[in-house]
């Protein structure tokens, strides 16, 4: 079975959603290669709930959706302004999502399936810029890797220092 | 359709009250798009001159740390800044026009419609995978029972207040 039917199945088993765009995609964006984001149920109840803080979750995953540039980190202690950051260690493959301009600030955590495909397994995070909070990443980065394992049979995608083999259309922070 | 593209094209199509929910989701995807012009327009006129984020800050005096903020994410600024900004890269909007969301909207539906008519149905379940040895079954259990930290942290593990 391939990854994509590893995934497809576990949407239609609910256990995994695929994150739909929220808003029409605008004009000159259908250059973009594409790029596939998908959630756990709690993620998506999240998404859909009417929480204040919802909405810019939903667009930034949306533009995420369209294949809209944006800027990567592939270091985590680099608290560069990027939308996504890959945590330290970098063979554990643990990315984080970063909902910014927003108070508090969220973050979301998840691994590659493959290029341009994220699976959001844990979030959303609070990150406050009024009270000073670290995130203790250990236990997330645990927690995105046992589920990973308990409903994929392949491993994430590993992609080195090379950016562009995780996403198409993104910079370096 | 999804869902919540046919509650919003309810609310713009049918001129209905629009729900707070719909304006944060608008407001943000503006911010993301002019983020995204104004990040173009930095990255055009940094091939074209060697600009640096350093430069263009000094060029409108603002601090470095902000203008890099302002390129890289999306953030609620100012028509001033927005002015500002432009200005600093020596650009100009060629137009402000509109288009009409619900044709827009009704595109976006067509498309996914062709695109699932396209798609082959979905396998089979798979055969998941065991837990990780390590893993016990009360772990597993809470696992699957495993609910996101959904605001609100005080308690949350994945925290610690920096003294």
């Amino acid at each position: 079975m391939s990854i994509m039917d590893e995934i497809e199945a576990l949407c239609e088993d609910g256990r995994l959603i695929k994150v739909e765009q929220s808003y029409p995609r605008p004009r000159g964006a259908e250059a973009f290669e594409p790029r596939s984001l998908y959630v756990t149920p709690e993620i998506n109840e999240f998404l859909m709930s009417d929480h204040s803080l919802a909405p810019a979750a939903s667009a930034d995953f949306t533009d995420f959706v369209f294949g809209e540039p944006f800027e990567v980190s592939l270091h985590s202690e680099h608290e560069f302004y990027c939308r996504m950051s890959r945590l330290d260690e970098a063979r554990e493959e643990v990315w984080e999502m970063r909902i910014w301009d927003i108070e508090p600030q969220l973050r979301f955590y998840g691994r590659f399936a493959k290029r341009n495909i994220f699976i959001i397994l844990y979030g959303p995070v609070e990150k406050s810029r009024f009270f000073r909070r670290r995130i203790r990443h250990n236990p997330i980065k645990r927690t995105c890797i046992s589920t990973w394992q308990s409903i994929f049979s392949f491993d994430p995608l590993t992609g080195g220092d090379e950016i562009n083999a995780y996403l198409s259309n993104v910079d370096p922070a | 359709m999804p869902t919540f593209q046919t509650s919003i094209l309810h609310e713009i199509a049918h001129g209905k009250p629009i729900s707070l929910r719909t304006r944060l989701l608008y407001r943000r995807r503006l911010q993301n798009r002019v983020q995204r012009l104004l990040r173009k327009a930095f990255r055009d006129e940094q091939k074209r001159t060697g600009l640096t984020q350093k430069e263009f800050a000094e060029r409108i005096d603002k601090d470095k740390s902000k203008v890099n903020q302002w390129l890289s994410i999306a953030s609620n600024l100012t028509l001033e800044t927005i002015s500002d900004l432009l200005l600093g890269l020596g650009v100009d909007l060629d137009e402000l026009s509109v288009t009409r969301l619900a044709n827009l909207i009704m595109q976006t539906a067509n498309d996914i419609e062709e695109e699932e008519k396209a798609s082959p149905p979905p396998p089979q379940l798979p055969q998941l995978n065991p837990p990780p040895a390590a893993q016990s079954a009360s772990a597993l259990e809470s696992q699957q029972n495993w609910n996101p930290p959904l605001l609100g942290l005080g308690d949350d593990p994945a925290h610690q207040v920096t003294p």
